[in-house]
């Protein structure tokens, strides 16, 4: 399965038609509210990023994410899930840690092309998301972005409530900044 | 194809052995069970305990000696312990704790 980056940009211009989304920080909590999706705050251990809860037969559904990262890898984190709700239906839960030592070798064993695929679908769905093409290209409109310095990163970073690195990796992404 | 140790199958197959152990109390004996399967004791005992991967023949003739669906004795989406096997320890737990205890 290749990364379905046309149906991903199609379905995040909907959500944000739907919801009127202009340029700035997208609502992604309720966004994620109004498919009556539950979200969880909770301090757990660094290395846990977030989850996916869905109960099949009650259809009640969860997100977790951990309040110990800064809120704008919350934000990353909630829309990474949504991405994985709406794109892979197949999974009941899913779990979204870093890779420790001890990881390694059960990581290499899902390692078959599929999952990376789904992480990479989940991870684009959350950029388009949170920092929507249309609105970076106004923002950028007649800038030359090779000539941004790091204020200006910063300002839009903060804008959008994402990281510089989230935002830096997404530009280079859309064309913006020459690798 | 992906080769699956005993180890990351463990929780799998401890779930199976959970259920034919279930619904073989009240019916039979291990012996019992074993002598109808041509099996010994000690193999039943370790299906039940989820120390032995059952062939799929032997669990249809599980399913048949106990008069149940073969489909009975295998944990599905429902079993959440099946869900969480592959998580690790903190994981499971923050999941376990936070949407599913809670509600």
């Amino acid at each position: 399965m290749a990364v379905r980056r046309k149906q991903i940009r199609e379905l995040v211009d909907s959500l944000l038609a739907k919801h009127n989304v202009k340029p700035g920080t997208v609502p992604v909590d309720k966004i994620v509210r109004a498919f009556e999706i539950e979200i969880r705050l909770d301090e757990v251990d660094e290395g846990l990023s977030g989850f996916l809860f869905r109960d099949k037969k009650t259809g009640r559904t969860v997100i977790g994410a951990n309040k110990g990262h800064p809120r704008n890898r919350q934000r990353f984190t909630i829309a990474h899930e949504l991405g994985h709700f709406l794109l892979h239906e197949g999974e009941a839960i899913h779990l979204d840690e870093d890779q420790g030592a001890f990881t390694i070798n059960r990581r290499d064993l899902k390692s078959a092309k599929g999952e990376d695929d789904g992480e990479r679908e989940a991870n684009l769905f959350a950029a388009e998301l949170l920092m929507p093409a249309k609105f970076l290209d106004q923002e950028l409109q007649g800038k030359n972005v090779d000539l941004l310095d790091d204020d200006s990163l910063k300002r839009l970073a903060n804008k959008y409530a994402v990281s510089v690195q989230a935002l830096t990796f997404r530009l280079a992404n859309l064309g913006y900044i020459k690798p | 194809m992906r080769h699956s140790s005993l180890e990351e199958n463990r929780d799998f197959y401890t779930a199976v052995g959970r259920r034919v152990a279930d619904i073989r109390k009240g019916r039979m004996t291990q012996e019992a069970l074993a002598g109808k399967l041509n099996l010994t004791r000690t193999s039943v005992i370790n299906i039940e305990k989820g120390r032995q991967q059952v062939l799929l023949h032997t669990l249809v003739n599980i399913a048949r000696v106990l008069q149940v669906l073969p489909t009975d004795l295998i944990p599905g989406e429902e079993n959440i312990e099946v869900l969480l096997r592959d998580k690790s320890k903190k994981g499971r737990d923050w999941i376990l704790k936070s949407a599913i205890q809670s509600k």
